[in-house]
């Protein structure tokens, strides 16, 4: 069994080669001129000439792609053309940020949406089950830099409760809105899965059997039931971390949440391709390692997946 | 393909009139699903609608939607405009309903390409196994290692703006899971024996492919081209949001919730009808697609890893 | 050579005469009750922490090379000084130099300088700081403008630790409009030798009233009160700003008190902002013009009947009505009211009948009845670049567009993104694929020879890159003489009679489809005092203070 998780984890290896090797291809060959970039409207063409032999724009590209996975390996990533601060460091200070959000919406999603989900299938067919459905239908199908407008509208322009960007302050009040739009989704996904695994597993032997045994409800749902039923729902978590980090983008831009998310939109905004390279990378890094413990925890949870 | 000798073997009967009752039994199964799910009927007729929108919405639309207006500009709904005038003093209503030609476009075409594209992909590589298989799903292990949304915005922020790319970019995002799928079922089909009959007899493997085992993989295909729909419209009015789909005056919805985001305050209705579009058509697809694969969902079950 | 000594006072008067006369235009009528100095109730209170909203994010503040605009400036404003300072009024006063005199041949330039600044780092300011402040400008690995370099500056010479004399080859007119631009503004000399030329930007040491506690460029700026400041104690405990770029955004952080000062408030919400008891709208005129510039280069906008017709076809009143709700002002001349010499013109009224029959006379007529005019076949269609990032560029594109098409002309609209738009609009000559894009020009430092020849000059070389800001390639050799002309002028008098003449032919030639100056709104927090907004749209914070 352990062959399987040796072949998955080796086989990351050449994909994070491949995907850094597309990221700088896609970005090699973006238009405009990466030496202007930086120079400011108005630029002599003794700067741009100065500006390309620095960056090494005039060697060939296989010479510019060693020297880009050199420096990767060495754990650099360039300089922003704009600021000029190393791409690695920029995305370390910005990363815890983006972590809090991540975690927060993760974290949201489950305690919410796990509890509806319950619910929902302990009261299968009451007008609270349909009101979850709907709510996690609608929730699933809104895009959450809409959401997070609508929440705007309404929690800070018109009632001002909520402030409507979020800073970096661990106050509670700046992190209520971003969080709520980039979880919606994730919510609506965990109820309904949580409300499916549950009805299945509700009428499974064992819990007739913890029943029958004449344990209460109670314990029958939180002990027997909802642990099976969770399952799916640990792998969905790993899996979603994907479209929560795409998330990201959105509501962080929206939110002026300075984390990596932010920084990648600005990045492209402001053409500084070292800096939208480096964080394409970190993101597709991040959520190729997760989705990797994710099978492999999943490999566990259940040998069937071991396909091949 | 007329050259290609009909198999005569005995037990195995792949001629016309056999695959077109099966054609037919799906059919009556798809009537079935309809019939049995209020929720699905209501999520078809939805998606129906807007599609019928997208095709009639240039004639039905009471403006010109880049009719620019400037004294009427930001004024809420009324009898005249319903959904109200946007910052340049346009219909609102009349955009959308442009506006939906481009996001129903942008995602069937994305969407048609990507099952185009991935089936392709997939299918051969399951069919042929071997190097080519090895190929093909690196390549879309590629794919997935990159958060779709992140693979789309890199994508679309090096191509020239414009409808065609943010096509190329949806694209891109939706091809690996469906070249997963295509290539699961045809892993699953082609050791039956009607196939390895074909293969002796010297049907070609192109035939084999396209009359034997694809339409069995279409039932999973179908369902899950569904539900990418919405993603895709969802993938696509995100990068209009953030500036990096279409060029103004195109109504595309994300970009017409983007420029109206600056007049939030005094103006909210121009922020909350193209979203509602957005939502709806997505709600539409996407309950529509949970009904076929509910139906459906042993084939599924049994495909999708 | 004997220099004509000109005290400090004398000088400061004079400079007051020579472009106070011209600065009445700058208060029209529109210009709302709030005036643009906040009444101060009392003596400035001490203390508190004004946050303010910016508009552009700030990603370095080097002088010779600001990333963030215009928000930059205005915070490089607080951080440190200039050796000549230019006030919201547009008047010169001094800063760290106490006083300067100017050679009678108008090529040699004194200053006198302050012996008692001391930059945040305790480096003391000497002379050795203003020419370490040239040569950072003239770094090559800066890659500074040839303005921030200031090229005509050809000899830096510092007798003593406080006298530090400039000289240039030729006499040059706006040489003291040049030292107050923001680009002129000297940090610590010590931070050069610190960091490398290119990082300094990260690290901003000055002398000014506010020195930087935390600088995380994009993201927000912690600046806190400069105790041993030589003007003064300043009156605020810390400024803190964040970069909002969403103008709504902005307007309802105000609203909420989670900013005390909004730069660039969106003018639909100016009425409700107003009628808020605990907010006050700044509303300053600015020296911004906005047009779009013509590529010569691209047929027909080489025929001034073309220019002529596409000047005629913008409603530029419904324009400025409506996009910017009345707060703006049509352009009547190449150079904004307020500007030495400014002289007004004239406007080209909107009369799309006029415009119809210049293309005609131009042979553009649509004889397919398809609404677009044409020519030997070919229908007119052109492209217009622009960058989303500058207010209401979207909504004006799109007016083009549309007033436009109702002359027949068939306008495609492209959005570039700001960094790349210099690479774009300003290629090597024949590289250029627009036919007509949106430039304007913040004259920074106030002077009006500097903006005309940035952009109308004809470029030196007739092929690569344009010189300046020239990227349509415009050319009258006429213009170029008068130019010259007035260059050399050093008497103010004969400058502005020179520069009217450059007015008049620019205007006529049309090089620009002209557009419009649209004001800056500024929303301040009723018990914020001090703020004010130069014309050349910055904000001026320094002398900020805050009633808790």
């Amino acid at each position: 069994m352990d062959k399987y998780i040796l072949r998955r984890s080796i086989i990351v290896f050449p994909t994070a080669l491949a995907v850094v090797t597309l990221v700088f291809l896609i970005l090699h060959f973006a238009p405009g001129d990466p030496a202007r970039i930086g120079l400011g409207q108005v630029a002599s063409s003794e700067d741009i000439e100065r500006a390309r032999a620095q960056l090494g724009l005039d060697d060939p590209l296989l010479i510019q792609y060693v020297r880009f996975l050199t420096r990767m390996v060495t754990g650099d990533l360039g300089t922003s053309f704009i600021t000029h601060e190393p791409v690695v460091g920029l995305i370390l200070s910005r990363l815890p940020v983006t972590l809090q959000l991540t975690f927060m919406a993760m974290l949201l999603s489950t305690i919410v949406g796990v509890s509806a989900g319950v619910i929902s299938a302990v009261r299968r067919n009451t007008a609270y089950d349909y009101l979850t459905l709907t709510a996690a239908v609608i929730g699933y199908c809104t895009p959450n830099f809409w959401l997070a407008l609508l929440l705007i509208i309404i929690f800070s322009v018109n009632l001002r409760w909520l402030p409507s960007i979020g800073k970096q302050a661990l106050d509670l009040k700046y992190v209520i809105l971003p969080t709520l739009s980039l979880s919606a989704p994730l919510i609506a996904i965990i109820a309904r899965l949580t409300r499916a695994g549950m009805l299945e597993v509700i009428n499974s032997d064992y819990v007739r059997t913890a029943r029958a045994k004449g344990l209460a409800e109670r314990a029958v749902i939180s002990r027997h039931a909802l642990r099976n039923a969770l399952i799916p729902v640990v792998t969905v978590l790993g899996l979603q971390l994907g479209s929560l980090l795409g998330g990201t983008v959105v509501v962080e831009t929206i939110f002026s949440w300075p984390g990596i998310g932010w920084l990648l939109f600005s990045g492209i905004s402001q053409r500084d391709y070292p800096v939208v390279q480096g964080v394409v990378l970190f993101y597709s890094v991040v959520f190729m390692f997760v989705t990797l413990a994710v099978d492999i925890g999943y490999s566990y949870l259940d040998p069937r997946v071991r396909y091949e | 393909m007329n050259n290609t000798p009909e198999p005569q073997l005995a037990g195995l009967e792949i001629n016309k009139s056999e695959s077109g009752s099966r054609l037919e039994a799906r059919l009556a199964e798809y009537y079935a699903i309809f019939r049995g799910n209020k929720l699905t009927s209501l999520g078809a007729s939805i998606t129906l609608i807007f599609f019928v929108l997208a095709v009639l919405g240039p004639a039905i639309a009471p403006f010109d939607p880049d009719l620019v207006e400037l004294r009427d500009r930001l004024q809420g709904p009324s009898l005249q405009h319903i959904l109200g005038t946007d910052e340049m003093g346009r219909d609102v209503a009349s955009r959308l309903l442009h506006g939906a030609r481009i996001s129903t476009g942008v995602a069937l075409l994305s969407v048609g390409l990507a099952v185009l594209f991935g089936v392709a992909l997939g299918a051969t590589a399951g069919y042929f196994g071997g190097t080519w298989d090895m190929i093909a799903m690196r390549l879309v292990d590629i794919l997935l290692a990159f958060p779709s949304l992140i693979l789309a915005i890199a994508l679309i922020s090096v191509l020239e703006p414009g409808v065609t790319s943010l096509i190329i970019a949806v694209s891109v995002t939706r091809l690996p899971t469906l070249a997963r799928l295509a290539r699961g079922s045809i892993l699953a089909t082609k050791e039956f024996d009607y196939v390895l009959a074909a293969r002796c007899v010297g049907v070609s493997d192109r035939l084999i492919l396209l009359k034997h085992l694809l339409p069995n993989a279409m039932s999973p295909l179908v369902v899950q081209a569904t539900l990418s729909t919405g993603g895709a419209i969802i993938h696509a009015a995100t990068l209009g949001f953030l500036g990096l789909g279409v060029q103004a005056p195109t109504p595309e919805w994300g970009a017409m919730l983007s420029r109206g985001r600056t007049y939030t305050t005094i103006a909210p209705h121009v922020v909350i009808f193209p979203g509602l579009a957005i939502a709806l058509f997505v709600f539409g697809l996407n309950t529509f697609g949970d009904g076929l694969r509910d139906s459906l969902d042993p084939m599924l079950r049994r495909l999708a890893r | 050579m004997t220099n004509r000594r000109i005290s400090r006072r004398t000088f400061v008067k004079a400079v007051g005469v020579a472009t106070g006369g011209l600065m009445l235009a700058s208060c029209a009528p529109a210009a709302p009750p709030a005036p643009a100095a906040a009444p101060a109730p009392d003596e400035p209170a001490e203390g508190g922490t004004l946050t303010v909203a910016v508009r552009s994010p700030i990603g370095g503040l080097d002088p010779a090379k600001i990333v963030g605009y215009p928000s930059g400036p205005a915070i490089l404003y607080l951080i440190s000084n200039k050796l000549v300072r230019v006030g919201t009024d547009l008047k010169l006063y001094p800063d760290l130099a106490e006083s300067w005199e100017s050679s009678d041949d108008g090529r040699e330039w004194t200053f006198k300088l302050r012996d008692d600044v001391t930059f945040h780092d305790g480096t003391p300011f000497t002379s050795e700081a203003v020419r370490a402040h040239f040569e950072h400008a003239r770094n090559p690995e800066v890659a500074a403008t040839s303005s921030t370099r200031f090229d005509q500056i050809t000899s830096i010479e510092t007798p003593d630790d406080y006298t530090v004399i400039l000289r240039t080859d030729e006499p040059f007119g706006p040489f003291l409009n040049y030292m107050t631009a923001f680009m002129r503004v000297t940090m610590s000399p010590a931070s050069y030798e610190k960091y490398d030329a290119k990082e300094v930007g990260l690290h901003p040491i000055g002398a000014g009233p506010y020195k930087v506690v935390e600088f995380k460029p994009n993201v927000s700026l912690t600046l806190e009160r400069n105790e041993d400041y030589h003007g003064g104690r300043p009156a605020l405990d810390r400024i803190i700003v964040i970069p909002v770029p969403e103008a709504s955004a902005r307007a309802n952080l105000l609203r909420t008190g989670e900013v005390d000062v909004a730069e660039d408030i969106p003018v639909e919400e100016m009425a409700d902002l107003e009628a808020d008891p605990n907010i006050r709208v700044i509303r300053q005129k600015s020296l911004n013009h906005v047009g779009a510039s013509f590529n010569f280069d691209h047929p027909p906008f080489d025929d001034i009947r073309v220019r002529h017709a596409f000047n005629y076809a913008i409603d530029k009143v419904t324009l400025v009505d409506t996009v910017f709700g009345g707060a703006a002002t049509i352009m009547d001349s190449p150079l904004a009211p307020g500007m030495i010499g400014y002289k007004s013109i004239g406007t080209y009224s909107y009369d799309p009948e006029k415009a119809k029959a210049l293309l005609k006379e131009a042979g553009w007529e649509d004889t397919d009845g398809d609404g677009i005019v044409d020519k030997d076949g070919e229908p007119f269609r052109t492209t217009y670049a622009y960058y989303e990032e500058f207010l209401r560029s979207a909504e004006v594109a799109q007016v083009l567009q549309s007033d436009l098409k109702k002359v027949g002309v068939d306008l495609e609209l492209r959005a570039v993104e700001l960094a790349s738009y210099g690479a774009s609009i300003l290629p090597e000559r024949g590289e250029n694929p627009f036919g007509m894009w949106l430039w304007k020009f913040n004259p920074s430092a106030g002077s009006s020879t500097r903006y005309l020849t940035f952009d109308f000059r004809s470029n030196p070389e007739p092929t690569g890159l344009p010189y300046e800001g020239n990227a349509g390639w415009y050319s009258n050799p006429e213009l170029d003489a008068l130019f010259a002309e007035a260059w050399l002028e050093v008497d103010q008098e004969k400058r502005a009679e020179k520069l009217g003449e450059i007015q008049e032919v620019i205007w006529h030639d049309a090089p620009w489809l002209w557009l419009y100056m649209s004001d800056l709104l500024v929303g301040v927090r009723e018990n914020v005092h001090g703020v004010d907004v130069y014309p050349m749209s910055f904000l001026h914070l320094s002398e900020a203070w805050k009633e808790e």
